[in-house]
């Protein structure tokens, strides 16, 4: 057996020792090799268009596959790798029963024809591990889809950066209507899904109410303004009372006839 | 208001000191009046309020009689006037109109003295009407006990000589050189 799993790992450089039951089985593996790394590759690409519309999905889908959800689409290299392997080990089997259910005259004259095909077959039939296929498939469908997804993500990068190049992004925007996009916008329906409350919630309105009269000392503000108002009018209150009383004083003066001026020092 | 700026107007530099007249000490005095008024009505509010948590409602000023009520605003206005003329020489209607109450040396009147004064003020509120035929712009009352009313804006410690400099300065008022 280990030398069966050698021979399955790493085919034989040249064909000696191959049946037709391993050439047809080894082309069964390639070409459903091929068919899951085609599927994984499509599925990608149909993922990654997904955006353009379902009209380009379903016309894409619909040249190689039926088209059907990206779940579906993604078993179907495995569930074409492991109907290949099913088939070839059905044939394989159908062969050898067909030499079991001869009579026994034709047996004897088909036991060469049975046993040379027996032979490559039973061997062939050894080497099959249906187990070591599914890993194998699965590993492979990873791989190839893993692969598929780096070289059509590079691809759309390269593509993008060269369109980019192309493209004079200034111009463009030069053609943009700005007005017309503005005006399209709702600042009010905009406005009505902010949460005014959470941004206030937010804000240390206390802290910032500090630091605020803090900066501004706004009792002294009031004390200058209004002391200053205060003391003007109180001012002007008092000049105009002694030009009053002076003014008066010199009436009475005169009236009573006085010729010296009044003696106002203070004591 | 501020007292503790320097004063900027000349007239009113000069005059610094000197006493004052009459027009100036009506001022002072219509509104020490109004203060003695609102003292009184307050008085009566603050009655009425406790009244009214001893006894319930309903909320009414007290009414008094006449004569308890002129004894009464001039009792509340000889306290008020002696006081302020005894503790720092100016009472509210002095401080607006720049005034300071000194006795003749140049210092704040005593209690004793300044209630004496504030009761014959009270009781001949004529005696102001001297201040105009005075020659020292005294009243009545100035006569009795010996004070002045001068012209005083700056504020002043209790205890420091009263008048500034241009007040003791035998320099006559301004304008006394005119016709």
């Amino acid at each position: 057996m280990e030398e069966g799993e050698r021979a399955l790992v790493r085919l034989p450089a040249s064909g000696a020792g191959l049946t037709p039951a391993d050439v047809v089985g080894r082309a069964t593996r390639l070409a459903l090799g091929a068919v899951g790394l085609a599927l994984t590759a499509l599925e990608v690409l149909l993922e990654r268009s997904g955006p353009a519309g379902p009209g380009a999905r379903a016309g894409a889908a619909g040249a190689a596959t039926p088209p059907g959800p990206p779940g579906t689409l993604r078993l179907l290299p495995a569930a074409a790798l492991g109907l290949g392997l099913e088939a070839q080990r059905r044939s394989l089997d159908a062969a050898a029963a067909l030499g079991a259910r001869l009579p026994q005259p034709l047996r004897v004259l088909a036991r060469p024809a049975v046993a040379a095909a027996r032979t490559p077959l039973l061997a062939a039939w050894r080497r099959v591990d249906l187990d070591r296929w599914a890993a194998r498939g699965l590993a492979d469908q990873r791989r190839n889809r893993q692969l598929a997804a780096d070289t059509a993500r590079a691809l759309v990068g390269a593509i993008a950066a060269v369109v980019l190049e192309q493209v004079d992004v200034d111009a463009v925007v030069t053609k943009v209507d700005l007005n017309r996009i503005v005006e399209r916008i709702d600042l009010n329906a905009i406005a009505a899904r902010i949460d005014f409350d959470a941004v206030v919630a937010r804000v240390d309105m206390a802290g910032l109410t500090e630091q605020v009269m803090d900066e501004v000392d706004l009792g002294e503000i009031i004390r200058e303004s209004s002391g200053t108002m205060a003391a003007e009018t109180v001012d002007a209150l008092r000049v105009q009372g002694m030009r009053v009383d002076r003014l008066l004083s010199r009436v009475v003066d005169r009236v009573l006839q006085r010729k010296d001026e009044r003696d106002t020092a203070g004591p | 208001m501020s007292v503790t700026r320097p004063v900027r107007n000349p007239d009113a530099k000069v005059l610094q000191g000197h006493r004052a007249g009459f027009v100036s000490r009506i001022v002072a005095d219509a509104v020490d009046f109004g203060v003695v008024w609102a003292i009184g009505l307050s008085a009566l509010l603050f009655a009425g309020v406790v009244r009214y948590l001893l006894t319930g409602p309903p909320f009414r000023i007290p009414v008094l009689p006449s004569w308890l009520s002129t004894v009464a605003f001039l009792s509340i206005a000889v306290v008020y006037l002696a006081a302020g003329w005894a503790a720092t020489g100016r009472t509210l209607g002095k401080q607006v109109a720049g005034l300071r109450l000194l006795d003749h040396a140049g210092r704040l009147l005593p209690l004793g003295r300044a209630l004496l004064r504030a009761a014959m003020y009270v009781a001949f509120p004529a005696g102001l009407l001297w201040i105009l035929v005075s020659r020292r712009n005294a009243s009545v009352q100035d006569l009795l006990v010996r004070s002045a009313v001068i012209y005083d804006w700056s504020y002043r410690p209790v205890d420091e000589s009263p008048p500034s400099g241009e007040a003791r300065s035998p320099s006559p008022p301004p304008g006394s050189d005119r016709p």
